[in-house]
């Protein structure tokens, strides 16, 4: 089968003829992306009080 | 016990001259492709335009991000090679498999964090944090050639790929990087420079060496099945050493 590559190409950059699309995907992503970095904030940020709190106990022992 | 593992009595030899070689090759290249890959990603940004301005505009920025490319690609390859076909790195790569005892020891960590064990839980060769750093990393990469590939060949891709595809590549090329980004320049950096016990840096990605102390602490299993009950006390005095 021989593939249209030049119509194909003038219809994929035509953006009036194909509205652009992604903006569900991106909001997924940018969701993913939001709760990878409120984990990854929550994990050192109880990795550091444990920290701190076992060091403080020590010196008060 | 190894030959590796005697040569050294103070130390234990955890990585070899390969794998050492291959984490250097993967923090150069993937810091490059983060820098070259940011500044068309924030383009409007000042990061971005800062980014550009070093990396000599967009036709240089394009090149060394492709160069860079091509050397994660080869190094993709010599690693699945090092651990396919070779048997220390097969042990690796089993020891790397997650498992169930991984999240129970994940949520055990946090609760000695939280003040609620006396005692860490105990880990084997690799820690659950640094599996998810491992496998992050390396299905972020293969999904980053992947959605890289198609944006280098796009006119190529876009005779066989529908738009649509093709704009989702785009997006979980660009997000995915970012993800990638902040997993290594944030978390992995935190955790070899800045987690409890670590600051300035963790030096076994330079010697991939570590004390039997620090494997006693972090890697417990394993310190058991190379020295059994002997308690890293009852050795001679060692020098300080990191883990990785």
């Amino acid at each position: 089968m021989r593939i249209p590559v030049t119509a194909l190409l003038q219809l994929a950059t035509t953006e009036s003829s194909i509205p652009p699309a992604g903006g569900p995907v991106r909001t997924v992503v940018r969701i993913v992306l939001g709760v990878f970095i409120a984990m990854l904030a929550s994990y050192i940020l109880i990795e550091q009080i444990g920290s701190w709190r076992r060091r403080r106990t020590d010196r008060d022992r | 016990m190894t030959a590796e593992h005697r040569r050294d009595p103070e130390e234990i030899q955890r990585f070899t001259a390969n794998e050492l070689a291959q984490h250097w090759v993967l923090m150069i290249t993937l810091t490059v492709l983060a820098l070259t890959g940011l500044a068309l990603f924030a383009h409007g940004t000042w990061i971005g335009k800062v980014l550009m301005a070093i990396e000599g505009g967009m036709e240089a920025r394009g090149a060394i991000h492709r160069f860079f490319a091509v050397v994660l690609m080869l190094l993709t390859a010599w690693h699945f090679l090092y651990v396919v076909f070779t048997e220390r790195g097969h042990r690796q790569l089993m020891e790397m498999l997650p498992r169930s005892s991984d999240l129970r020891g994940f949520v055990a960590l946090l609760g000695y964090y939280l003040g609620r064990t006396a005692e860490p839980p105990p880990f084997g060769r690799f820690t659950p944090m640094q599996k998810l750093q491992y496998w992050g990393a390396g299905m972020g990469s293969l999904m980053m050639i992947g959605t890289g590939l198609v944006l280098w060949f796009h006119t190529q891709a876009m005779a066989v790929l529908p738009k649509w595809l093709f704009d989702v590549t785009t997006i979980v090329h660009g997000y995915e990087g970012l993800i990638l980004f902040i997993l290594l320049f944030g978390w992995h950096l935190y955790i070899v420079h800045f987690s409890p016990g670590n600051f300035p840096m963790q030096r076994t990605f330079l010697s991939g060496r570590i004390s039997r102390q620090r494997l006693w602490q972090e890697h417990r299993l394993e310190y058991l099945e190379l020295f059994g009950d002997r308690s890293p006390a009852s050795f001679p005095e060692e020098k300080g050493e990191e883990s990785p």
